[in-house]
């Protein structure tokens, strides 16, 4: 029996697609290339990349909707390809979006359709479908149509939907997509509470702030592959001993930021486009013993706020990103920290 | 005087936008030139099943038939689809809130409807001379175009009317399906109305396509110019404009008063 | 919201693919998906689309043959009444499937442990109560408005004819279905099939009419045997004469059943391989 709720060894997947009118080119699009971890039992477990990076892909293999090209995965010890059925019973899926809903019924009849759909017994259905409409905060909703459904009800509605048979694993894709501060917060407390409960989540997001706050580890996916593995700590630990200094700049030339790269103690430098300005993100060991330095680089550029501060996830996921993407050659951080 | 140019250009580009965007949309094959072939065959196959009661001009009297049935299908549904399309897309209320006058946008997409089931008329003909062994020979072949255009006319016009309560009723396309098969009946396209109940006859009168098909008839197979006919569907049509113009008027303004109108 | 609230486990565990479960999706499960999914259930669009049209389809049907063909009217009454189920067989069970993908829920229902079986069988039978319920409407008016009388002795063989056809013309609907999982515009497939059956199947022509190319397509299609056999029991045909036909239009609905589901199988085998189904 194995350790792990959820397993992934090498996964890869690829999609054959077409280009071209006049000459059909069979392309090979390679959206997942060897993904591997392993996600405890209780486990709250996230899985953080920028769109396309392969985190649908690889959820869509896990809860067995899509075959993978090679490698195998297993959930709650059954392997996701062979014993299809087993893993199904015992998996949630949770996905955002207005779409995925029976628009045109009440909420009570989606949850009753699949509540028959994962076969729960017919005597706990009423109870059950109660506690979980009290959980997601739907109470008293749940005759209406869910036409006239907002965004937060729909993804609260999902998330009862996913919790109905009890599973032991629940993955969230992309839960709190289009959500407003308020639902999302309230969704990021009920899916601490699933955990709480015993249950193991996967989640997949590209909010960095979200993983940081909730996820118990984070894998970083990009391009298929996976470039960090670690808890939140760990992957700060990446940029821990630098510094941000923050420039912000109204219309800064590619000349000038190449300028501060090439200066010997910076390690890096992001640009974030704000609508009239940019705002360089300067990685350095010295940060602000060197702002001077920096400014002088930057010439005749209009500056604006220039801040110095501690990195946070979110440079060290923007680092990690940059450094990784492009295609195969590049540095592939597969930095797994053992944990 | 410059009104009256700027409305006729503003129906003339929807007529050929809508045409247009119905070349391009495969439902309208479907209505325009499959179904009234496939009607065509069964109007074929049951008349040439009556034996001697079959005339020298039955086949093209059903194929004319059927295409005319083609002509009003494409219409209603060309109407309750574009306002429905509008509807969904959100841009009714866009359309409506315009300065242009919406019932020149309404007339030229029922135009570009009727127009469009020139198609039907044209695919019906080819179809019974290709496999049916239909003989093309009209009495009056240089009046059989001009009725032809007075047919479309008259019923992009009805169409129009049809459109103003279109634009009350959320569901317009249930009410296109419903209005198909009584128009085809009442207004004797394909069976007569000598044929039918005579109670019927009077409600024929009133509907402009019963004096459009009289027309395309008698140009192609009676002894006399069907003039009457002609001018009767014109003076209809003429009718309906107006009574469109005006009911739509009345719907919108209780609409902008009353926010009643299904918009969206 | 209740953050942190314990959600009680459940007394018993959820037992997908038990006989009792599957029994329960396909009747519970059956009408919910009935409700959800096809576009005609309210009153507003039900009432003009299968009480309207059908009335005016086979008024329309009965003046022109009679007046084309000089067959009596009864002959195009009795094929109406019986074509008009297609209405609910055919847009009905396309909707039923395709629509799945105009909600985004199949995924959500794919990803579940559900037997397929269960699943769309049960879709089946609100659309075969849908289709019954027209055509005995169809042949209500026939009787008011045409005149049409039926043989009250064999009216029981009629109604097994009728139900046998309905079922039949839903199983060719479920095929439509499956086949708008994958293709595009699943409602044009669904007018093509509803008015080759007018054309076809001796529903307006009779089949000695048609040309033998046509009468061989007929004989595959549903309809044919059925309404054959509707029309024996019209005039007082029993069981004995009439039971072949209805044994065939059986055979010929289960054909169709058999077919539909292996498409659902093979589209859903094949999107677990390529990703075919927009499953997003």
């Amino acid at each position: 029996m194995s350790a792990f709720a959820i397993e992934a060894d090498d996964l890869v997947r690829t999609y054959r697609t077409h280009t071209g009118v006049i000459r059909r080119r069979r392309l090979n699009v390679e959206a997942v290339r060897g993904v591997s971890f392993g996600v405890r039992p209780g486990e709250l477990f996230g899985l953080l990349g920028p769109n396309g990076a392969g985190k649908t892909t690889t959820i869509k293999m896990l809860i067995t909707l899509l075959l993978p090209t090679s490698g195998t995965a297993r959930v709650m010890g059954h392997d996701v390809v062979k014993e299809t059925t087993e893993v199904r019973k015992r998996i949630g899926y949770v996905f955002g979006g207005d779409r995925g809903l029976y628009d045109r019924v009440s909420a009570m009849d989606n949850l009753r359709y699949f509540a028959e759909l994962y076969g729960v017994d017919p005597g706990e259905q009423k109870t059950r479908i109660a506690a979980l409409l009290e959980l997601v905060g739907l109470t008293g909703r749940e005759q209406e149509k869910v036409e006239g459904y907002s965004r937060g009800m729909r993804q609260r509605l999902h998330i009862a939907r996913g919790l109905l048979h009890d599973p032991e694993v629940v993955f969230l894709d992309e839960p709190s997509i289009g959500l407003d501060p308020v639902g999302a917060r309230e969704l990021r407390a009920t899916i601490k509470s699933l955990v709480e409960a015993g249950k193991t989540v996967l989640l997949t997001t590209h909010y960095m702030f979200e993983a940081d706050a909730l996820c118990d580890r984070i894998a970083v996916i990009n391009d298929g592959r996976i470039v960090a593995l670690g808890t939140g700590a760990d992957l700060k630990q990446e940029v821990a001993t630098r510094t941000i200094v923050e420039i912000e700049t109204f219309g800064v030339s590619p000349e000038a930021v190449e300028s501060l790269r090439a200066d010997p103690d910076v390690i890096a430098v992001n640009m974030e486009e704000r609508d009239q300005s940019q705002i360089l993100l300067v990685q350095s060991e010295h940060g602000t013993l060197i702002t001077q330095r920096l400014l002088g680089r930057l010439g005749e550029t209009r500056i604006g706020k220039v801040v110095g501060r501690e990195p946070t996830l979110e440079d060290a996921y923007v680092h990690l990103i940059a450094t990784t993407s492009g295609g195969d050659g590049a540095a592939a951080r597969a930095a797994a920290v053992s944990a | 005087m410059a009104g009256l140019r700027r409305n006729a250009r503003l129906i003339w580009r929807v007529w050929v936008f809508t045409m247009r965007s119905f070349l391009a949309s495969e439902f309208f094959i479907l209505t325009a030139i499959l179904q009234p072939i496939i009607f065509a065959s069964i109007a074929f196959f049951l008349f040439q099943a009556g034996g001697e009661r079959a005339g020298e001009h039955t086949l093209l009297f059903a194929a004319l038939g059927t295409g005319m049935m083609g002509v009003w299908s494409t219409t209603l549904f060309g109407c309750g689809g574009a306002i429905q399309w509008h509807r969904w897309e959100g841009t009714l209320e866009l359309l409506i809130a315009a300065p242009s006058r919406y019932d020149m946008v309404l007339l030229g997409q029922t135009l570009g409807a009727s127009t469009f089931g020139f198609y039907s008329i044209g695919a019906t003909i080819a179809w019974g001379m290709l496999l049916f062994g239909m003989p093309l020979n009209a009495a009056f072949p240089l009046l059989l175009p001009v009725a032809l255009a007075v047919a479309i006319l008259s019923l992009g016009c009805l169409g129009m009317l049809l459109a103003t309560s279109f634009v009350l009723y959320r569901h317009a396309n249930a009410l296109s399906n419903l209005l198909e098969y009584p128009v085809w009946i009442v207004t004797g396209m394909i069976v007569p109305l000598a044929a039918l109940p005579g109670w019927l006859g009077p409600i024929s009168w009133v509907l402009a396509p019963t004096w459009a098909m009289e027309a395309i008839r008698g140009s192609a197979i009676a002894t006399t110019p069907p003039l009457l006919a002609m001018l009767l569907c014109l003076l209809l049509a003429a009718i309906y404009y107006l009574l469109a113009r005006w009911v739509l008027r009345f719907v919108l303004d209780k609409a902008r008063r009353d926010a009643t109108l299904a918009l969206a | 919201m209740t953050a942190a609230a314990a959600l009680p486990a459940l007394a018993r565990p959820a037992a997908p693919g038990t006989l009792r479960a599957n029994l329960r999706l396909f009747w519970l499960g059956g009408i919910i998906s009935y409700r959800a999914l096809f576009n005609w259930a309210r009153p507003s669009i039900y009432i003009p689309t299968l009480i309207g049209a059908p009335t005016f389809q086979i008024l329309f049907f009965a003046a022109l043959g009679t007046y084309a063909s000089g067959r009596d009217a009864s002959f195009f009454a009795i094929g109406n009444s019986v074509q008009v189920c297609a209405m609910s067989g055919i847009y009905g069970m396309t909707m039923a499937i395709a629509n799945e993908r105009w909600f985004g829920t199949l995924h959500a229902l794919l990803a579940t442990p559900a037997s397929r079986w269960a699943i769309f069988g049960g879709r089946f039978l609100p659309f075969i109560a849908n289709g019954l319920l027209v055509s005995v409407y169809g042949f209500t008016i026939s009787w008011l408005f045409l005149g049409v009388r039926l043989e009250p002795s064999t009216l029981g063989v009629l109604a097994l004819a009728l139900l046998v056809t309905v079922f039949s013309c839903s199983a060719i609907g479920a095929v439509q279905g499956g086949l708008s999982m994958r293709l595009r515009d699943g409602l044009f497939g669904a007018n093509m099939l509803v008015f080759l059956f007018l054309l076809f199947c001796g529903v307006n022509i009779p089949l000695e009419v048609l040309p033998g190319w046509m009468q061989a397509v007929s004989n595959v299609l549903p309809f044919t045997h059925g309404l054959q056999a509707v029309r024996g029991a019209a005039v007082g045909a029993g069981l004995d004469e009439v039971g072949g036909l209805i044994l065939i239009e059986l055979g010929i609905g289960l054909a169709y059943a058999v077919l539909a589901f292996g498409l659902f199988s093979y589209f859903e085998r094949s999107s677990r391989q390529h990703a075919t189904l927009d499953v997003r």
